[in-house]
């Protein structure tokens, strides 16, 4: 069975196992929910609807 | 902002990895997608924003799982309610009968007493016990089968 990604609490960065973020040194957690990938992060609309300015997968939701 | 987006088929199951094909595609070949997201809510089907529809055709040219794109531009607006995911727990109900999908109970069967929607568990009493002990589960640990409004139609 796959690794169980983890997510960044503060930005929502996905990470295959880390478990500090590294652009803003906050916990991950295994516990997330929705995905997205950002690709054009200064062309998206959806990545402006959601806060998000840089390029890379990102969770919606993070307990 | 000048972009539009699309949903795409997909097989059920295969939403991100679809996502993850296309996206390794766009960054390689340089199409003019931006963006793709994976709801949590919706099997089968992801959404794209892109310049136009011949983009994400494009990107999407050779990635297994894909069924075509939905005919059709989506507004923004019309996909907001996916930037938030709203838990499980949010449509289970007290008297829900469920199915636990995983844990040390996977395949049973039991009814819902209590909905915590802040810890996002749920209080559930199997219906193969002997006696009725309360069980507490994750959220997304169960299936809902019967909502408690339908349940009357069991009745003898």
């Amino acid at each position: 069975m796959a690794k169980k990604e983890r997510a960044c609490k503060e930005c929502g960065r996905i990470y295959t196992s880390q478990e500090v973020c590294v652009y803003c040194n906050a916990p991950t957690s295994p516990d997330w929910l929705g995905y997205v990938r950002i690709i054009s992060p200064e062309k998206s609309e959806i990545a402006q609807k959601l806060g998000i300015n840089a390029k890379g997968k990102f969770a919606l939701r993070i307990k | 902002m000048d972009s539009k987006i699309y949903a795409v088929r997909t097989t059920i199951g295969q939403e991100r990895n679809v996502a993850d094909m296309m996206s390794a595609r766009i960054e390689k070949e340089g199409f003019e997608v931006y963006a793709v997201l994976v709801p949590h809510d919706i099997r089968g089907y992801i959404l794209v924003e892109a310049k136009d529809k011949t983009e994400i055709e494009k990107a999407l040219r050779g990635v297994a799982h894909n069924k075509g794109i939905v005919p059709g531009e989506i507004p923004i607006a019309d996909i907001e309610r996916f930037f938030e995911p709203k838990p499980m727990v949010t449509k289970v109900e007290q008297g829900d009968i469920v199915e636990l999908i995983s844990g040390p109970f996977k395949g049973e069967k039991a009814r819902v007493v209590r909905v915590d929607l802040k810890k996002e568990e749920i209080t559930v009493e199997l219906f193969e016990a002997t006696v009725p002990i309360p069980v507490t589960v994750k959220g997304e640990s169960i299936k809902v089968i019967r909502k408690e409004a339908s349940e009357s139609e069991t009745g003898g």
